[in-house]
Order: C-alpha cells, then structure tokens, then sequence
C-alpha cells in the first residue's frame, strides 16, 4: 500500500470519528509514509513522530491512533503529529498549537 | 572576542513529517546542519543518544509552519512565482 492509497481510507476513517485529518495533503502524505515505513520495520503502524521500542506491547499505546490522540484533539485540537485533527483546527477556527507529548516519560525509548 | 562558530547538530526521525520539514527549511536556507535520525541508528550509537531523558522529537507547530512558510516563499521567489 502506499500512502496515496492510504489518504483516503483514513480521512473516511477519521469523518467516521467526527474528526479528519490535517487539509495539508503533502504534510500528512509524509506523515503517512512514516507510519508506512514503520509498519514494514516492526510489524505495526507505530507513531512516526516517535522513536518506537519495536516491540508491539511496549508500543502499544503509540500504535496509530495513538492512546492520546483524543485527549489531545480535545486539549489542542490535533493530535501529537498533527495527523488527525479537529474540524475547528482544520478550518483555522482554534489556535494551532504545540502538541506536548502526554506519553509517560517511563514509555519513552530512553535508558 | 568572537565565539567560535559551532555546527548545529539536531536529532531527527525519518519517519516524521515535522522532521522531514525541519530539514528542508534548513537545506533551502542554505544553512549546514548535521541531522542523525535517531531511528536509522542501531546499538551503542542510539543509546547513547537516548540518554537525554527530555529528548522528544516533534518541533513546535509554530515553528515547524514558520519553518515551512520559510520554505515555500523561498522557493516561489526562486521559481519567479511570487505575488
């Protein structure tokens, strides 16, 4: 699959969920490549815009949609990697804002 | 005295979007930058990264859209496609 193909299954997808993803097409093909990539490399669409463990239930929380996305959509409007976002993000109607990672610090890939 | 030029060195994924435009805006900008994907990395060499217990690598939004609108006027005035 690439991630041309992939676009439009996951933005009928995140309609469903009454959310959609970010209009800028080429940022999320990127996005969507990455998770595509990552899917190839451990077996799972972990999230790209974390260092992933490899290791599925170590990794579980950030496998795409991550565990946190709908609590940041509600925060922040977007999720971490701004792949999915509110309808109000999307139309410019909230601020954009940094995303902080909500992950725990003892998920994190680090000693 | 001048402090002695030092070269930026900033951790990245090849997996991340925000990364993938962070670079751009640096290579448009002409700007020498050494990128290590951390995901590329294997062993030792990644661990030893990954001892920064703050090390996240998604840039702010705001500076990932300054980064990328940076990028994209750059680019139109090359091209001549400016308004």
């Amino acid at each position: 699959m690439t991630a041309e193909e992939l676009h439009p299954i996951l933005s009928r997808y995140a309609e469903s969920q009454g959310i959609r993803l970010n209009k800028d097409r080429d940022f999320v093909l990127d996005i969507l490549r990455g998770l595509l990539t990552n899917e190839q490399r451990y077996g799972y669409r972990s999230c790209p815009c974390r260092l992933a463990w490899g290791v599925k239930e170590q990794d579980a929380d950030v496998i795409c949609p991550c565990v946190y996305r709908d609590p940041d959509i509600r925060e922040y409007g977007s999720c971490y990697c701004e792949l999915y976002v509110s309808v109000e993000w999307n139309e410019g109607k909230i601020e954009h804002r940094q995303v902080p990672e909500r992950r725990p610090r003892e998920k994190r890939k680090m000693l | 005295m001048t402090p002695a030029r030092q070269k930026i060195r900033l951790y990245t994924l090849s997996t991340c979007s925000h990364c993938i435009r962070t670079k751009k805006f640096f290579k448009d900008a002409g700007i020498d930058v050494e990128f290590t994907d951390v995901d590329l990395l294997t062993g030792e060499q990644r661990e030893k990264i990954m001892q920064n217990p703050e090390c996240t690598f998604r840039p702010s939004a705001s500076m990932t859209r300054s980064l990328w609108a940076s990028t994209k006027s750059a680019s139109a005035r090359r091209s001549g496609s400016s308004p």
